[in-house]
């Protein structure tokens, strides 16, 4: 995999399903310093994630977990990021579900849409990540773009007393919509650890991850702003999908109407590849797991986990939404952030005293 | 008629998959496969049935809701 589709891939993953639920709403009107905020310290995690990935050259995230941890706390390392991928996954999914049964196939059955998605991104990691790498690099610019088109035509619409005044409410929602911002969608990044192949020489994973982090940040912090600019602070947190209801505003003479389909279609690009990426993490943490190199068996019976955890969540959408803006963000931040940041330690320890041991070999040695 | 629906399906899934590991002689990979797929299969039919099946979401959320106080 070359350097652009690993910083595309992050880019189109972030973007995923926060194009149209959009975290952050505490903040209101002072989103864009919230989103700010949550890149910033998206930036800093995100380090812990690349030393983890660069402790041994040449080595993936499995063989450097085994060799620092050990066989029992690297396995445990991983199951913890493989239930994460597998977890998220069901997420992504209800989400893409709901929201089709929602704005579209009011008759269809959820269950229907999500098996259709989920059978279309098992064909894509049967074919592995190089190949969903090099489909996502001719996508990605056509989300973008079309973003960007977006919110140049909705600029009509847009009113910027809305974002004022600044710091109406003080610091305390802006560092609350900033964690809401990190754990949902910025660190859902760390799913890339168990996804990332080995690099080839010249890949730089620090560049992978955080020009991934940038442009994905900025689309979402352009996108956000956009929402709160048209609909309003108040109007926006209320909405299950404010993005979607901010390009239904687009009315440009009799001709250029109805583009929230063109959003819909967008989100769905988006969310395929998101969730082709967890379900990948899902299969290939769970091959290495146990012992198994390729995973590819895998992928029927998970595909059909997913779908079950999927119908066993709740699918009231008030229950859903509550969950995303209050629960993800603990629960989340102990795969993102507490799990992570303990393999750092425990890694930079190792290291350490692995350097003693050779220091002293030399001295006596000479 | 439901159940039968999801055992058809099941079958027509399945039986390709342990034909091609049966074929490579993939004994370790034929087992884990049935164990995951006969863990899809139960959860398949006691959604089927309506049994409540609490989710880790569910329980997790009821978890942290309450720590919040709300």
């Amino acid at each position: 995999m070359t350097q652009k589709q690993a910083i595309f891939l992050i880019v189109m993953f972030i973007i995923g399903s926060s194009i149209l639920i959009v975290m952050g709403m505490e903040a209101k009107k002072d989103i864009w310093l919230a989103i700010i905020t949550g890149m910033v310290a998206s930036a800093i995690i995100m380090l812990i994630y690349v030393r983890l990935l660069t402790a041994l050259p040449g080595r993936d995230f499995f063989e450097t977990m085994e060799f620092f941890l050990g066989k029992v706390g690297g396995k445990v390392i991983i199951f913890f990021l493989t239930w994460f991928c597998f977890d998220l996954c069901a997420i992504v999914l209800r989400n893409y579900g709901q929201f089709v049964v929602t704005v579209g196939l009011k008759e269809t059955p959820m269950i229907v849409i999500i098996s259709v998605m989920i059978a279309i991104c098992a064909l894509a990691i049967y074919y592995g990540i190089e190949v969903i790498g090099r489909w996502n690099e001719a996508f990605v610019f056509f989300v973008i773009g079309f973003l960007l088109i977006s919110i140049i035509l909705v600029s009509g619409n847009m009113d910027t007393n809305n974002l004022l005044p600044i710091f109406d409410e003080g610091f305390k929602p802006i560092l609350k919509g900033a964690f809401g911002v990190t754990t949902f969608p910025f660190l859902e990044t760390v799913a890339f650890l168990i996804v990332f192949p080995k690099f080839s020489k010249g890949v730089s994973v620090e560049k992978v991850y955080l020009k991934g982090l940038l442009i994905g940040g900025v689309v979402i912090l352009l996108t956000s702003v956009t929402d709160v600019l048209v609909l309003g602070s108040t109007i926006a947190e209320g909405m299950f999908y404010p993005t979607y209801s901010t390009f239904s505003t687009i009315h440009i003479g009799d001709f250029i109407y109805r583009l929230e389909a063109i959003a819909a279609i967008v989100f769905v690009i988006a969310v395929f590849v998101k969730i082709t990426i967890l379900l990948y993490g899902a299969c290939n943490g769970t091959a290495r797991l146990l012992g198994i190199k390729d995973y590819r068996f895998l992928i029927i019976p998970i595909c059909i986990l997913v779908v079950n955890s999927t119908t066993i969540s709740s699918d009231d959408m008030i229950f859903n939404q509550e969950w995303a803006m209050k629960v993800w963000r603990y629960y989340g931040s102990f795969f993102e952030i507490i799990i992570p940041l303990f393999a750092y330690i425990i890694v930079e320890i190792r290291i350490k005293s692995l350097n003693t041991k050779n220091q002293t070999i030399n001295e006596n040695g000479n | 008629m439901k159940i039968a629906i999801i055992i058809i399906l099941y079958v027509i899934v399945t039986i390709p998959s342990i034909i091609s590991l049966k074929n490579k002689n993939k004994n370790k990979e034929i087992k884990i496969f049935s164990v995951l797929i006969a863990t899809g299969l139960i959860l398949s039919l006691l959604i089927t049935l309506g049994v409540d099946i609490p989710s880790v979401d569910e329980i997790v959320g009821d978890l942290v809701l309450s720590m919040l106080g709300e």
